[in-house]
């Protein structure tokens, strides 16, 4: 009997979340120590796709191409994106300034 | 169905865009689907050409079809504020064609209507006459 309520009563292991702030700064940390070899005159504008745990990263002329090649290898894992060169700006998003539009220029 | 137009181009008529009567803003039809099997919603999103990216959806839209979390970037304001933007994959049928984008949660639970953005509709050539109010897709 108390073995049976020790086992109804375990705590299940729950899926990992993805720690968004965690990938950020691994992500650009390795952006940062890849910076040299990623922005190339010929590569500028492009976009990686970095997957933090291994340090791989694929590039893409645009942020479909880099994450389709990157999600063959890496079906289910949540990876970090960034534009070669330049961080992307954004206007009318900020939820305080717009009520509606949403845009990455 | 494709009317020929010139030696290489073709109108793409199953390209569904107009003009809305409510805001007068050009718009297009798409299909957008997530984890949901067989699940997909029909939406008219903003055809919007200052948007270098593919789609921008409300977070409703995203729960509904069961977008699954893709990927994260970091963006950066006018003021030089950073915040993480998160991407969704999202499969998309334009012109009877389906395929996977990152579509861009728009954080204001306020937001209703979707924003296609040109990457979307990059092997097209789209043509928007503001006088007669029409918008129509060609493929080159």
């Amino acid at each position: 009997m108390a073995e049976e309520n020790r086992q109804s009563n375990t705590q299940p292991v729950p899926t990992e979340q993805p720690d968004v702030s965690e990938i950020i700064r691994k992500g650009n940390e390795i952006y940062a120590s890849l910076k040299s070899e990623l922005e190339q005159p010929t590569q500028n504008g492009k976009y990686v796709v970095i997957e933090i745990k291994s340090r791989r990263y694929f590039i893409g002329d645009t942020r479909t191409d880099a994450v389709v090649e990157a999600k063959k290898v890496f079906p289910n894992v949540v990876m970090f994106v960034r534009r070669i060169g330049g961080v992307e700006k954004v206007a009318r998003h900020y939820v305080h300034l717009s009520r509606k539009y949403a845009r990455i220029f | 169905m494709k009317r020929l137009l010139g030696i290489m181009c073709t109108f793409q008529e199953s390209m569904h865009a107009y003009f809305d009567a409510k805001d007068e803003n050009p718009k297009v039809v798409l299909e957008i689907g997530g984890t949901k099997r067989g699940f997909k919603k029909t939406i008219a999103a903003l055809f919007d050409t200052g948007h270098s990216g593919s789609l921008s959806l409300p977070v409703v839209d995203l729960i509904e079809i069961g977008a699954k979390l893709s990927t994260i970037s970091e963006v950066e304001f006018a003021d030089g504020l950073s915040k993480p933007q998160l991407f969704f994959s999202v499969k998309v049928t334009i012109d009877g064609v389906e395929k996977e984008v990152d579509a861009v949660l728009i954080e204001n639970f306020d937001a209703k209507e979707a924003i296609a953005g040109l990457e979307l509709f990059a092997s097209y050539v789209a043509q928007i006459d503001f006088s007669k109010r029409t918008i129509n897709f060609t493929k080159c």
